[in-house]
């Protein structure tokens, strides 16, 4: 059972040491590349067969087929991939990158009509890197790998396989011309410790008893995954699907055939150390009438599954419980601490199950009381009281971070996916992502088409030119702070497009460098971005989802975080908060505390706050949030025209797409407006598209005559060209406003007014007056393109009007018209 | 069979009056713009360069028309068609961003990615969004979003839906093509400035630039049916000939020509062109099967005609009178506003000195008939705000007329036997 969970600085860590010694197979396809067909002939159509399994994951769905054998098409490379029952995988990781998971496939099912739904179940392996170097053992043999003997998922895609690779229970031969990868397993790790299955076996040299043993460890350990996943190895093996697999065929078999000698022998010792995890299946079955809703992945019914386990592993006494019965009360409060999320989460799901409510409201407030007196526990740990428990316990006392040595796949996925980590969370969950394109990009092959994607926004430059001084401010700041181990505050405004982010994103990228190489702290990173954010309190949420992974309410979240910023002994956090007004509430009690954290004593929390306005701390904040934040502030101005020059040239450099004079032309004309750099590149490359498109030009670059096309695009108002290109009535219109304007000296009229001027100026130039129906239809035009203002509201000829454009303006649009 | 004939053809004109598919050349001189816009999408889809764009332009004048035929160009292109995906979003459907975001993700089809899971909350899609959106690179398939009635997106809360389309356009993730569609120039300042920052400031404008010679060109193109346009059968053909000679003929008609005019001097669009036509095209018949220049005036009567005159047609002539009295009282008091007493003496001094066929109106009586004047908005309370009228007893209530002597005179003209000393009385204030 997954009782520890892993922050995800933990997981980091555990990803470095991976990174230093994995070996890696063939390169990952992306998952949607593969599609996955199976040959029909493997089905198993076995009545019995189906029946068996059907019942042991309680689901009488037709749809429901079961495979011996499935084959794996890559789409891009068209290779095939032969996936049989007991094979075994390797399995990408959820990250993406080149991480795999070794596992060995023990059933496949597909659960509905697409191919989409075709899931395995698998039973996990872990690698040596997986496991942190003060784990492992001293002897390693080489692809040594470790089968996982705590609770893990074990339901993933298909498509989620990789390629194939045996699992030997023999130390490795000589046998290096095989194409497959080859593992061996000799023993077994709960997360906690490994079982040498050698050593019940006396080292005997051919291990299905022990492989058995193993397997029985599972099996006793997952008799309620059994219930609730439909996925546990034995669920599989004991319906005899496998007996189709090549290489693990003898293995299973042998489990099979001694499952039940050696089944009361290893019992007991194995079920001390997991004591709250484990009970019978039958007793499960008493406890928990589990209803399984025909798709397993249902959501409620999953959340009911939780319940149920929660429910079960806490309230019911363990089968054997005189053996340990003080370690149990301590575990399961270790466990509950590190969950402290978990009692609300089931108060939540309580409500969709079908359990009785009463039975589990005792069960939560059982947890709850756990949970509170969870960090005297634990802290009479850390300092070493109490050394009476058992030799595992005591290992886990002497670990200086609690959960560190946690590196299961499973529990990482599942730290990622929720708190309740003992939802059994399926690998089916893809991020969601576009589709990759299906055509191949096309590269900028022309001078201009070069030019306008180094001017395009998104293009990074090498260095940020302009800003040297600003980023060193940032950088020393920061550096400072996490090298000292301290927190603190830092706010940087300026108007929009002068870098503001950008900086910060160089800062940050040196800073990793600076991590990598010059042994600077590791550091969280975590962004939020008040744009994204559909409320201020969802900040709490985005920022605990990136620092552990866990998802919470918002108010829930805002207790974690306070939580989390007072323990002691963390890596320092860089927390980076961009579009800080939008963060305002009337309380400001969000502002508060993302400023009140680093004031904490153990928090070691930097914030660096983001926003437009120079004078938000004084404008908008409470003194006391202000006063949090502090005095560190840093002004990004706006680019001068010199700044905005130097940065077109930069992006051009090489390329000769662009005259001196109209880079100056465009720096000048921004730098007057607004010193925005997003503008300014703006400009620049719509100046290129032109430039390209006119044939005229011989030259080969752009030229002052662009850039001005260019600017009058963007800068110069269509209002003339719209009034020019308005109807008769229209145009009449305006002048009888500014008549109207001119006869009233007001810069407002009502629109009865203004039609008595139209009726007589159109007399005037010889056009039957239109009525008035038709003359309001006039107005709502010119109103609907905002020419006119027309105030809203059923006024009708008493609703004032106002010209949305200048009297000079509207006079010279109609000049010619009235020439 | 002359019949099935007219109804293939009216069928065709009546797809085109309704705004599906309004025949191509109409929209020649949107030529350049069309190729500006293009020639954006191209770069999109080929070279995964993001950008955005607004399209300005005064109310049909063609914008959405030149959109859908820049992306069905687009299309035409296979390699494009396989790789862009456009989202669709209209400001008058997707009123806030958490439809509209329910709207792309539906688009995007990624519930697939989700299975059968239902979103909780606002913050959930908008983060399932970003995740989706920002996780890709210039490998992903480009997106195409079309947003009509942009301006209406400027109105979200805090413009949280295009701050991330356009920061995203910024950012080199997705490629996209954030295309806005509105008839407001003044859109540019509805943006917030962090909003307008990351906006690429490409604007192209659209408008009207007919004659009105090319107007009458169009209301050609309008109604003429192309032979090529359907199955060259003989009679088919001897149909359309007919037809479009017919055409040809309205649009030298001068009566037509008139009618044509006074719309066009009004607007330059095409929306009040297809209303015009939308008539006389629906009153085509085996018995009626060409159309006349009196169908066209038919249409423009209705279309032309006065709400307000119209609505005094359906009046008693003791309201009527009342009218005549309040706008008696507008005009000696230059437009300031009256109360009930005021025009129910200005009417008794009518009635009493003048008129013999009106009897002798109770009080009660002239309020019940001035109350659903007000009823029908021919008049209303003076004031803007409203604060404070509600306490003022009714009779006393400043009241201002809403129907323009112009219009009183053309119902007084129509009103079918109106007393003649009601019609005299309305023509001179003098009693």
């Amino acid at each position: 059972m997954s009782t520890v969970r892993k922050s995800s600085r933990n997981k980091e860590q555990v990803k470095k040491e991976t990174a230093a010694q994995k070996t890696q197979p063939a390169a990952f396809d992306e998952e949607s590349d593969v599609v996955y067909s199976w040959e029909k002939s493997s089905e198993i159509t076995n009545s019995h067969e189906i029946k068996k399994f059907k019942s042991l994951i309680n689901t009488d769905s037709k749809s429901l087929r079961l495979y011996r054998t499935i084959v794996l098409t890559n789409l891009d490379t068209s290779a095939h991939l032969k996936v049989s029952v007991g094979d075994g995988v390797h399995i990408a990781s959820e990250d993406g990158d080149n991480d795999f998971y070794i596992a060995r496939v023990e059933a496949m099912y597909a659960s509905g009509p697409k191919s989409s739904d075709m899931s395995a179940i698998v039973s996990w392996y872990f690698k040596a890197s997986e496991i942190p170097k003060s784990k492992l053992p001293k002897q390693l043999l080489p692809n040594e790998v470790f089968l996982c003997t705590a609770k893990a998922e074990m339901d993933v895609d298909a498509e989620t396989i990789i390629n194939k690779c045996h699992i030997s229970n023999t130390p490795m031969q000589q046998n290096d011309e095989k194409t497959e990868k080859i593992y061996f397993c000799g023993k077994s790790f709960d997360g906690k410790r490994f079982k040498n299955i050698k050593e019940a076996q006396s080292g005997s040299p051919a291990p299905p008893p022990e492989k058995k043993e193993t397997r029985r460890e599972i099996l006793k350990k997952s008799d309620y995954v059994v219930k609730t996943t439909m996925t546990s190895p034995v669920s599989a093996s004991s319906v005899g699907m496998f007996d189709v697999s090549s290489a693990a065929m003898d293995i299973l078999h042998n489990d099979d055939d001694s499952d039940a000698a050696s089944f009361s022998d290893e019992e007991n010792e194995l079920e001390k150390p997991q004591l709250p995890t484990m009970m019978k299946s039958d007793e499960v079955k008493d406890v928990a009438p589990l209803k399984v809703d025909k798709r397993s992945l249902n959501v409620l019914s999953k959340k009911t599954l939780v319940v149920t386990m929660r429910k079960m592993n806490l309230a019911t006494p363990p089968p054997d419980k005189e053996n340990q019965p003080p370690d149990m009360v301590r575990r399961s409060s270790r466990l509950s601490d590190k969950k402290l999320v978990l009692p609300v989460k089931i108060q939540q799901t309580a409500k969709l199950s079908d359990y009785d409510s009463d039975d589990l409201s005792d069960d939560l407030n059982d947890i709850d009381a756990v949970s509170e007196s969870s960090d005297d526990v634990t802290s009479e740990d850390d300092n070493g009281d109490d050394v009476t428990d058992e030799e595992s316990d005591e290992r886990l006392a002497k670990r200086p971070k609690r959960g560190k040595n946690m590196t299961s796949k499973a529990r990482q996925l599942r730290q990622r996916n929720d708190v309740t980590s003992f939802v059994t969370k399926t690998r089916k969950k893809r991020s969601p992502h576009i589709q990759p394109r299906k055509t191949p990009l096309k590269a900028a092959s022309s001078r201009f088409e070069k030019a306008r994607e180094n001017l395009h926004v998104s293009a990074v430059p090498d260095a940020l030119p302009c800003r040297e001084n600003e980023f060193q401010t940032i950088y020393s700041f920061i550096e400072g702070k996490i090298s000292s181990g301290t927190g603190g505050c830092m706010y940087i405004s300026g108007v929009p497009g002068t870098g503001k982010t950008a900086t910060m994103t160089e800062v940050l990228s040196s800073l990793q460098r600076a991590v990598d190489d010059d042994g600077l702290e590791a550091f969280d990173y975590v962004e939020i971005n008040g744009m994204r954010l559909t409320e201020p309190h969802q900040a709490y949420v985005s920022i605990l989802k990136q620092l552990t992974g866990t998802k919470a309410t918002a108010d829930h979240a805002a207790q974690l975080l306070t939580k989390h910023f007072n323990q002691r002994g963390k890596k320092t956090t860089l927390l980076v908060v961009d579009e800080l007004d939008l963060l305002w509430t009337k309380k400001q009690d969000v502002m508060y505390h993302i400023f009140d954290w680093p004031s904490h004593r153990h928090a070691r929390l930097i914030v660096v706050a983001i926003a437009n306005t120079m004078d938000l701390p004084e404008r908008l904040m409470m003194n006391r949030v202000s006063s949090r934040l502090g005095l560190t502030r840093l002004s990004f101005l706006p680019y001068t025209f010199k700044q905005l020059q130097e940065i077109i040239t930069t992006r051009l450099r090489g390329l000769e797409a662009f005259d001196a004079d109209a880079v100056q032309l465009v720096a000048r004309k921004v730098a007057a407006v607004s010193g925005d750099a997003r503008r300014c590149l703006d400009v620049c490359r719509r100046a290129i598209e032109i430039a390209e498109k006119d044939k005229r030009s011989t030259k080969a670059s752009a030229s002052i005559e662009h850039v001005h096309t260019s600017l009058q695009e963007m800068f110069a108002s269509p209002m003339v060209k719209l009034i020019r290109h308005s109807s008769t009535h229209e145009k009449i219109f305006l002048r009888s406003v500014v008549a109207e304007f001119r006869r009233s000296g007001l810069e407002e009229a009502t629109v009865g007014l203004v039609l008595q001027h139209h009726v007589a100026l159109a007399k005037l130039e010889g056009l039957p007056p239109p009525n008035v129906t038709s003359l309001i239809k006039v107005c709502n035009q010119l109103a609907a393109s905002r020419v006119v203002l027309l105030e809203t509201g059923r006024h009708d000829i008493y609703a004032r009007i106002r010209l949305n454009v200048s009297v000079d303006d509207v006079l010279f649009a109609l000049s010619d018209y009235a020439s | 069979m002359t019949g099935t004939l007219l109804v293939q053809a009216q069928d065709i004109v009546k797809r085109r009056l309704c705004g599906n598919s309004l025949p191509v050349q109409l929209f020649s001189n949107l030529q350049s713009a069309e190729t500006d816009i293009y020639n954006l999408l191209k770069r999109t889809v080929e070279y995964a360069e993001s950008n955005s764009l607004l399209i300005i332009g005064p109310k049909s004048c063609g914008k959405s028309t030149l959109i859908k035929k820049v992306v069905s160009r687009v299309k035409k292109n296979e390699n494009a068609a396989k790789n862009l995906l456009v989202v669709n979003l209209n400001g008058y459907m997707q009123t806030d961003d958490r439809i509209a975001l329910d709207e792309i993700t539906r688009q995007l089809q990624l519930e697939n990615t989700i299975g059968d899971k239902v979103f909780g909350s606002f913050a959930e899609t908008l983060s399932f969004l970003l995740q989706a959106l920002r996780t890709g690179s210039n490998e992903s398939q480009p997106i195409l979003f079309l947003l009509e009635e942009f301006d209406l997106f400027a109105q979200h809360k805090n413009q949280t839906l295009l701050y991330n389309l356009f920061d995203i356009a910024q950012a080199g993730l997705t490629p996209l093509a954030v295309i806005g569609v509105t008839c407001r120039i003044d859109v540019m300042e509805l943006l917030e400035k962090r909003v307008k920052s990351r906006f690429s400031h490409r604007q192209i404008f659209i408008c009207n630039t007919w004659t009105f010679k090319e107007y009458v060109g169009a209301f050609k193109d309008c109604l003429q049916i192309k032979v090529e346009e359907k199955k060259k059968k003989a009679k088919w053909k001897i149909f359309l000939a007919k037809w479009n000679k017919n055409i040809d003929m309205l649009s030298e008609d001068l009566t037509v020509l008139e009618i044509l005019e006074k719309q066009f001097l009004i607007s330059q669009g095409l929306s009040g062109l297809q209303k015009l036509l939308m008539y006389p095209v629906w009153l085509l018949s085996n018995q009626h099967p060409l159309i006349t220049p009196a169908d066209i005036e038919e249409s423009a009567k209705s279309l032309f005609a006065d709400s307000k005159a119209n609505i005094l047609h359906g009046v008693s002539v003791l309201e009527l009178c009342l009218i005549i009295s309040m706008n008696h009282l507008m005009i000696i008091h230059d437009n300031q506003p009256f109360n009930f007493h005021m025009v129910y003496n200005e009417f008794l001094k009518f009635s009493q000195k003048k008129s013999h066929i009106l009897h002798n109106y109770s009080k009660a009586v002239v309020l019940k008939a001035f109350e659903h004047l007000i009823e029908l908005e021919l008049l209303k309370t003076r004031d803007h705000s409203g604060i404070g009228i509600s306490k003022i007893q009714k009779e006393y209530q400043p009241m201002v007329l809403l129907v323009e002597n112009s219009q009183l005179l053309e119902a007084i003209g129509k009103y079918p036997g109106c007393p003649t000393d009601v019609k005299q009385w309305a023509q001179s204030s003098i009693v």
